[in-house]
This record gives structure tokens, C-alpha cells and sequence, in this order.
């Protein structure tokens, strides 16, 4: 392992020092008792010097080097809470843990202070976040850039049932962590129009006239790899208004036109876009991109010269890689060719094979609902120089299409970056794929799925461009930190390099049939299960049985996530609880968690129904105690990182096709929970991994749904050949969880039963409550079931983020 | 507005004394050129050294004394700052007159006599 960057580690004494100091000098307290809150703070503080310590190191270590730079452009980083990431990756954990009580505290009490920095939505945005941890923990010069929200994604509450959301205001006491860097803010110009013109040569010259303007201003996050290798960033602009705010003030007219505009402007970044895998088409949104890819590269360039010079840029790409982050970004491509050519001046071939030399993009998804497309005049009106530009992008990737496919105005169609409708266009995937060398999909099958489905007239053009990358997890926040239980077995039994090389982990297959390591293990995950009934008991006020089976699914409500077919099974293990008088093989608890995007009627109206199935259950006597039902509400990472090491089952159950990867099932999976999932995304991957035997794959395989949606899908057919289908579907209709408003759940009848359901809940019900049966007949047998968990830890290596890093940095970096 | 302004080989050299030229200040930067050209001016170059910034509207209305001084006309700028530079070449604006690091350079541009 490479040598610390810093060379005097930091004691508990002279930390207990730091703390005293920032209190009292930087908080303003001279008083003896500091509360939770100075006291996080402080902690952070001081911690954050040997971040800062380690920036420099590590800038300085790069530049020496002549390190290539990667940018991993993101709308989006899901970084949850960094104190104790901090804290475990420095190796400072037991030292600020002393130091603190010192203070008379507690460690664990002050990190709970900490709010969560939810700059995502979901999977990509945590797929981001877990890139960087390995990016600084292999000691690459990778950096991240993205937006600095002032509001992340939503607060959830749950009242009777039902979401209710509240701004997160992440930034109201302040953050510790982020650096504000305001002289290296940057100017943005936006809207405006082209004057088409002639240069002095008699050149065409279309000059971008009467823009507003915008002013971006970084702040950073440190980004510290494991071990003290790299400190690496991540770069968040903030959206300010122009300095002429205050030059403006001419009348009171004026004035206040002045504000609105200073108030305008500063919305850019005031709050992220809570529609995960759906679009919300806003002017503010496409505005949000834009200063997102515009800032990034104005700083990109500015590091460029300072590095390099100012002589010409043919080094460019040996220089930059820069990843687009599935396609919101996907304006990169566009402005580093408007940069190029307009203000570098250069050749547009020239230009073009730098911009496709220097991207990378990768997809997240196959929904078509949610690839992204601006109208053109939108984009006329905002970005009009870009939209030039794509036109050239496109005339000219039109040509070479028409050069391979002579006469086929088919295929001009299909792949060009516009789309002829009303109103036309702007296919971002297109133009990403067209200004990329590589492009992605981040599971073999669905990267498969891309090739074939998604984009099969550019797979047949450019077949080598496309990649897989199959996603990955950091195992330093969701085993070293989340679990530490089980992560100091792991490293009791065969030391810790697992910690930075997860493929160790195989080691521990001899001690799936260790009788001691087992109950070890076994007693590991009762401990978590324990910690995690007293959240739950506090959070939702139900108690559960922590010898009983910890059914998980936590992620995103969504219609192809098929929370509705959990319930579906739920309710069938009821009805064959208070009906048949079934005692169950064991006990089970069904745990819910995940946000619905606000605009999402069907995702909370499901969340509505897991709560009022929960309230009828929970409360019904004849049950016994044999299902416990909760949703647990504001699902967080820090959230996560409480439920995963204490799941018993993984529910992966999306529709076959339609979950790209997921990267929640390598978590649970790496944490000894067992998956019940379909073919779908890395489940696959997972099943090869760990082996069949220690599984449970039931429903449709993708070809299966694909044939079944060609020959028309009919629900009523299954309903009326399945008893199982007929029982739950009436119980649901016969309103016996909504007695209070009748017709509270007619639409679950009506989606999955009377329309052609898209997501083929019902014809997958009987494949999973029989797969379910054979996870309770194994749970009853805890020898078994631990074996079995054993293996899933020991195989799952390759889930690794470090793994997939190398890949990117290896495929399409071109990293050292 | 305050101007400073001279005659040096048949060019109009016109140094605006203000910091900034934006929305607030652009017509009275206008008329002032307006009269210029009026009067028989052709040749104009503009020393942009106190400027700092530079709005859509004040870029405008330098492009319009372009526009104003005809085919048998031109601009030049000099002394133009790095900030100001950035947003001349983004526009390609940078591209219809030329901006040289001074005076001399300016006047040669211009043909001067």
C-alpha cells in the first residue's frame, strides 16, 4: 500500500487541542460546553486540515507526474455524510473518537449530527459518488464536477400513509467541508441571439450577441482516498448573479428589475431535480446543464494552460479525459467544440477529433421515457450558438451516414441528433454518442440491451465504441464503515487488504462450513438487526423480532422496481396466515424504503398502499406476530448504511430489461443478505459471481417479456388460471386495507389487471412466491442460510468500485 | 461618461474613462460615437484599457460604431483586459475588428497614414 501523505499522524491530544482551538476561535464559543452541533463542526474542522494537507500533496504529486486529469461530470453526486468516511479512510477513527471524549463526548452521537449531502436522486448519483472514493483511493487524478444545490433532494416525511416532501436544507447550519474558491469564479453567458456575420477575411462569422449573463462559483469537497493515498475533489458551482447587479441601480424601475434578475440568476443552483429516470423538460433544468458542462470546462481549460501553456492544444486529449454521466451533461459535446472552434480558433475537423478522443458517455438506461430531449426552440432561445453548432454536428454525422448507407432516409431518421417532430428535437443520447469514442452501459446485459435495442444503427457504425462497464460499489462506506462488525471479522480472519483489493474476499469461502466464523457471522447480523429494530421502533413505532427474517427493499419507488409485486406477495403471506390458518416457516419482517419523485402519481399511491397493507397487518391479532410491515420513511444514504447491514433478503425484482444494473444489490449482497431478484442488470452478474445455488432467480427473462409484449400480454388470462393471482387481486378490490375510502386502491385493479400492464406484475406473482417459499424453508435452517451468506460475502469481490474504476481507467481513460 | 479622444495619424483614438460598459452607460457611449462619425470620423480606434467589464449591451455598442462607420470605414481595439478578452473571442466578436496589445498596432491595422 503506498506510503501515507502525511507524515506526522495526528494524535488524540493534539486533535483534543485542534477541537478546543476551532471552538473557540472559529465557532466563537469560549465557553466550557459545546453542543453536538459546534462540536461536529469543530471535529470537522480540524479533521479537514489533514484533507486540505492532503490536496496539496497530492495536486503537487500529480503536476510532478504529468498526470493525465480525469472530470467526471455529474448533475448529480449522492455523497451522504463525511465525517466518518473521513474519519476511516485517514485511519483517524480511533483517534477522533478519543479525542472527543476528551470533551466528554461521543463520537458516534456527534457524526448522527451531520446532515446528509443528498446532491442526487438515486443510483447514478450514488454510482458518482462511490466513483470518486475509488478514483482517490487508487491514486488516480480523477476529479468530480458538479452543481452546488442549496436544496438536495427532497426531506420525505410519511403522514397517514402518505409522502409528504420538505426542502433539504442541507446547507443551514453551513458545511464544514466545502472550500469556497470565489477567485476562480467563472462568467457564463446564456440566452442572446447569433448575428451571422463577416469576419475580416470575408469569413461566415456568427457572432453570439446580447447574452445575460451568469456567474459560476466553485466550492469544493475534499475527496480522500483510503489509506491516505489521494486526497482528491469534487468541484460544486454555485449560480451567483453578474457584479452589474450593483451597477444597474439607475432608477427604481430599474431596480427592481435588477433584483428579479439577481434572483433569476441565483436559481440556476437553488435546487436539484427530484425525477429520477423521468424528465421534466424545464428551461431551469436545461439552464442547469448548461452552467454545469460551462463552468466545468472554463475550469478545465483554465488548469489546462496553467499546466501546459498557451500553444496550441493537439495534447488536449492526452492530457483530459472528461465522463459524461448518462447525457445530462451531454452539452460537453457541443460547448468544447464552440470553444474550439471560437475561441481557439481552430479547424473543425481539427476541433472534432479532439472533442471525440477527449469523451466518454455513459448510458443508465433503456426507458425511453427517459432519454433525454430538448425542443429545439427552447435551445434556439437559451443556448443559440449551440444549437449551430449541433446542427453542424449533425449535417455532417448525416453525411457519413449517407456515405455507408446510401439511399437509406430510414436510418437518417433513426440516428439523427434531431428529431423531426413538432416541435423538433434535440436527441441528447445521439449527440452524445456521435461526440464520444466510448460509450457504456453499466451491466453486461444491459450494455447488450444497448447494442441491440437501444441504439443498434450507431452499434452497427461504430461497433467499436461500445463497452461495458458493469457498476460497482466502494467497499470503504458500505462494509468498512457501515458494518464494521462484520468488517472486523472479515479482517480477524484473514486480514485486511480486503479493504483496498475486494477480490481477497474469496478467502473466506473455506469458513462458509467454519462452524465458529458462522456463528460469528450470524451474531454479527442479529447485532445490526438489533440496532435496527430500535430505529425502527423509533422512527415508525412498530416493534419487530430480530430473529426474524429482515425482508429489504430499499430504492426508488418506481413502477419497474416492482414494489407493487412485493406487496402483492405480502398480501398473499396474510391471507395465508388469517384464511388458511398458515404458519409460517419463519417469521418475516417486510421493510420499505425510497422517495417518489413529487410528480409521480402511481409511486405515491404505492407508498400509500405498503402503508395501509402495514397498518392492516401490524395490527390484525391472528397474524401472531408473523409479519411485521414498515416503511421506514427518508430514505437517505446515511439510512442505508443502517438497513443494509442488517438485511436478512435483497429484493432485485425489477421486470427483466429495465433495471440497467442497480447497484443496491452488490451492498446487500456484500453485507450477507441473500438476493431474491429476476434476470435483470447486475443481478446476473451477481448470480455468476456467487453461484446459483445462492440466489433466488424466479420470473420472465427479458426475452420472455419482449415475446410476451409482441403476442399482447393479458393479464385476465393469468388471473383467471392462477388462485393465488384471483385471492390477492379480490382482496385488494374488496377494500379490506382501505375501509375508511372505498375506492382508495381501484387503481391497482386497473394497472395491473384491466390495462396491459408494462411491467407484467401478475404474470410474475406464482415464479416469486415460490421463489419466496424457498428462501423461508432456508431461513428456517440457519446453518444453511449462513452458509449461504458466507459465500455471497466472499464471492462479491468483483462488485467492487475499484474494480470498475480500473476498467474506465484502463478502456477509456487511458490512465497510467 | 467621461472621454478622452485624439486625433493621431487620420484615426479617432477614443479612450472611455469607465470601468465598466454595460446597460447603464451604453447610450451615452452611443450618441457620443454618433456625433463622432457624424462629424467625418471613419478610422476609430478604441483604447479599452480602463475597462474591466463589458455587458451584451456595451459588446453591442461597439459593434454598432462598426456598423455605423460603413464599408469605407473601420474599428480597432487596444488595451483590451483578459476578462473582457475572453468574452470578445466566446462571442466571436474578436473576428470583425482587430485587437491589438496597443496603439501602434491598432494604427497600422487601420491603415493610418
Amino acid at each position: 500500500m503506498p506510503a501515507d501523505t502525511t507524515d506526522t499522524k495526528l494524535t488524540a491530544a493534539s486533535l483534543t487541542e485542534s477541537l478546543r482551538h476551532y471552538a473557540r476561535y472559529t465557532l466563537g464559543n469560549t465557553e466550557k460546553n459545546l453542543s453536538c452541533r459546534e462540536l461536529f463542526d469543530a471535529a470537522s474542522l480540524a479533521i479537514r486540515e489533514q484533507l486540505i494537507d492532503g490536496m496539496a500533496g497530492t495536486e503537487e504529486r500529480h503536476a510532478r507526474n504529468g498526470a493525465k486529469r480525469l472530470y467526471y461530470l455529474s448533475m448529480e453526486f449522492l455523497m451522504g455524510r463525511a465525517l466518518g468516511n473521513s474519519l476511516y479512510n485517514l485511519g483517524l477513527l480511533d483517534t477522533c473518537r478519543e479525542a472527543l471524549s476528551n470533551l466528554g463526548a461521543d463520537l458516534e452521537e456527534i457524526r448522527a449530527v451531520e446532515p446528509d449531502a443528498a446532491l442526487g436522486n438515486g443510483g447514478l448519483g450514488r454510482l458518482a459518488a462511490c466513483f470518486l472514493d475509488s478514483l482517490a483511493s487508487l491514486g488516480y487524478a480523477g476529479y468530480g464536477y458538479g452543481l452546488l444545490y442549496e436544496f438536495g433532494l427532497f426531506r420525505q416525511d410519511l403522514r397517514n400513509g402518505r409522502q409528504v416532501e420538505k426542502p433539504d436544507h442541507w446547507l443551514a447550519h453551513g458545511s464544514p467541508w466545502l472550500i469556497e474558491r470565489p477567485e476562480e469564479a467563472c462568467v457564463i453567458p446564456i440566452y442572446g441571439r447569433i448575428e451571422h456575420a463577416v469576419d475580416a477575411l470575408g469569413n461566415y462569422n456568427p457572432m453570439w450577441l446580447d447574452w445575460q449573463v451568469l456567474i459560476g462559483v466553485p466550492s469544493d469537497l475534499p475527496v480522500p482516498g483510503y489509506g491516505g493515498v489521494s486526497v482528491n475533489y469534487l468541484r460544486l458551482y454555485s449560480a451567483r448573479s453578474s457584479q452589474d447587479f450593483d451597477m444597474q441601480i439607475f432608477n427604481e424601475g430599474d431596480y427592481l428589475h435588477a433584483v428579479e434578475q439577481k434572483i433569476s440568476s441565483e436559481t440556476i443552483s437553488k435546487i436539484l431535480y427530484p425525477a429520477d429516470t423521468r424528465l421534466s423538460g424545464k428551461e431551469l433544468r436545461l439552464l442547469q446543464e448548461y452552467f454545469l458542462v460551462a463552468c466545468s470546462l472554463r475550469d478545465i481549460f483554465r488548469r489546462y494552460r496553467k499546466a501546459h501553456g498557451d500553444g496550441e492544444l493537439s495534447s488536449f486529449p492526452t492530457r483530459v479525459a472528461i465522463q459524461l454521466n448518462d447525457t445530462h451533461p451531454a452539452l460537453t459535446v457541443a460547448e468544447l467544440m464552440r470553444i474550439f472552434v471560437d475561441e481557439e480558433q481552430m479547424l473543425w475537423d481539427n476541433a472534432w477529433a479532439l472533442t471525440q478522443a477527449t469523451l466518454g458517455y455513459t448510458n443508465h438506461t433503456l426507458l425511453p421515457e427517459a432519454l433525454e430531449k430538448w425542443s429545439v426552440p427552447l435551445f434556439e432561445r437559451v443556448l443559440p450558438r449551440h444549437l449551430q453548432i449541433i446542427y453542424e454536428i449533425n449535417r455532417r454525422f448525416l453525411d457519413l451516414v449517407a456515405s455507408r448507407w446510401p439511399g437509406d432516409s430510414g436510418r437518417q431518421m433513426r440516428m439523427s441528433v434531431i428529431e423531426e417532430c413538432e416541435p423538433k428535437q434535440v436527441r441528447m443520447a445521439h449527440l452524445a454518442i456521435v461526440g464520444s469514442h466510448s460509450v457504456n452501459g453499466v451491466a453486461k446485459l444491459h450494455s447488450d440491451l444497448v447494442t441491440t435495442d437501444l441504439v443498434p444503427d450507431f452499434y452497427e457504425l461504430w461497433p467499436e465504441k461500445f463497452n461495458n462497464k458493469t457498476n460497482g460499489v466502494t467497499p470503504r462506506r458500505w462494509l468498512l464503515k457501515a458494518n464494521p462488525g462484520l468488517a472486523g471479522l472479515i479482517s480477524k480472519t484473514i486480514g485486511d487488504n480486503w479493504i483496498t483489493d475486494l477480490d481477497k474476499l474469496r478467502g473466506l469461502e473455506p469458513y462458509a462450513d467454519d462452524p465458529g466464523f458462522k456463528k460469528s457471522f450470524i451474531d454479527i447480523k442479529r447485532a445490526n438487526k438489533l440496532l435496527l429494530a430500535e430505529k425502527i421502533w423509533s422512527t415508525n413505532r412498530i416493534r419487530v423480532d430480530p430473529a426474524a427474517l429482515f425482508d429489504v427493499q430499499v430504492k426508488r419507488i418506481h413502477e419497474y422496481k416492482r414494489q407493487l409485486l412485493n406487496v402483492l406477495h405480502m398480501i398473499s403471506l396474510y391471507l395465508s396466515i388469517v384464511e388458511d390458518g398458515e404458519e409460517l416457516a419463519a417469521p418475516r419482517v417486510f421493510l420499505f424504503a425510497g422517495k417518489a419523485a413529487p410528480g409521480y402519481w402511481i409511486a405515491k399511491q404505492v407508498i400509500r398502499l405498503i402503508c395501509c397493507v402495514a397498518d392492516r397487518i401490524n395490527g390484525d391479532a391472528r397474524v401472531r406476530g408473523q409479519i411485521k410491515v414498515a416503511f421506514m420513511p427518508d430514505y437517505r444514504v446515511s439510512l442505508a448504511e443502517r438497513i443494509i447491514p442488517a438485511a436478512d433478503l435483497s429484493e432485485q425484482i425489477s421486470t427483466a430489461g429495465m433495471e440497467a444494473s442497480g447497484t443496491g444489490n452488490m451492498k446487500l449482497s456484500m453485507n450477507g443478505a441473500l438476493t431474491i431478484g429476476t434476470m435483470d442488470g447486475a443481478n446476473i452478474e451477481i448470480m455468476e459471481e456467487v453461484g446459483a445455488e445462492n440466489i433466488y432467480i424466479f420470473g420472465l427473462l427479458t426475452s420472455e417479456v419482449l415475446e410476451m409484449r409482441q403476442n399482447g400480454y393479458r393479464p385476465v388470462d393469468i388471473y383467471e388460471r392462477s388462485e393465488r393471482v384471483q385471492r390477492v387481486m379480490d382482496a385488494i378490490s374488496s377494500g379490506m386495507f382501505n375501509p375508511d375510502e372505498p375506492y382508495l386502491f381501484a387503481w391497482v385493479r386497473e394497472l395491473l389487471l384491466d390495462k396491459q400492464d408494462n411491467y407484467f406484475h401478475l404474470a410474475d406473482l406464482d415464479s416469486y412466491a415460490e421463489a419466496q417459499k424457498r428462501v423461508a424453508a432456508d431461513f428456517a435452517h440457519p446453518d444453511i442460510w449462513a452458509r449461504k451468506a458466507v459465500l455471497n460475502v466472499a464471492r462479491i469481490g468483483k462488485f467492487s468500485s475499484d474494480r470498475t474504476i480500473r476498467e474506465y481507467a484502463r478502456d477509456i481513460w487511458g490512465l497510467g | 461618461m467621461q472621454f478622452e479622444e485624439q486625433q493621431q495619424q487620420g484615426v479617432l483614438v477614443v479612450r472611455p474613462l469607465e470601468q465598466s460598459l454595460d446597460a447603464t452607460n451604453i447610450q451615452e457611449f452611443k450618441q457620443f460615437m454618433a456625433a463622432r462619425v457624424q462629424a467625418g470620423n471613419r478610422l476609430i480606434a478604441f483604447d479599452l484599457g480602463e475597462v474591466e467589464f463589458i455587458d451584451s449591451s456595451g459588446l453591442g455598442g461597439i459593434i454598432s460604431v462598426l456598423k455605423s462607420v460603413g464599408e469605407e470605414g473601420n474599428v480597432a481595439l487596444f488595451g483590451v483586459d483578459e476578462h473582457v478578452m475572453t468574452l470578445f473571442k466566446l462571442t466571436r466578436t474578436d473576428r470583425i475588428f482587430p485587437i491589438m496589445p496597443g496603439i501602434s498596432g491598432a494604427l497600422k491595422a487601420l491603415g493610418a497614414n
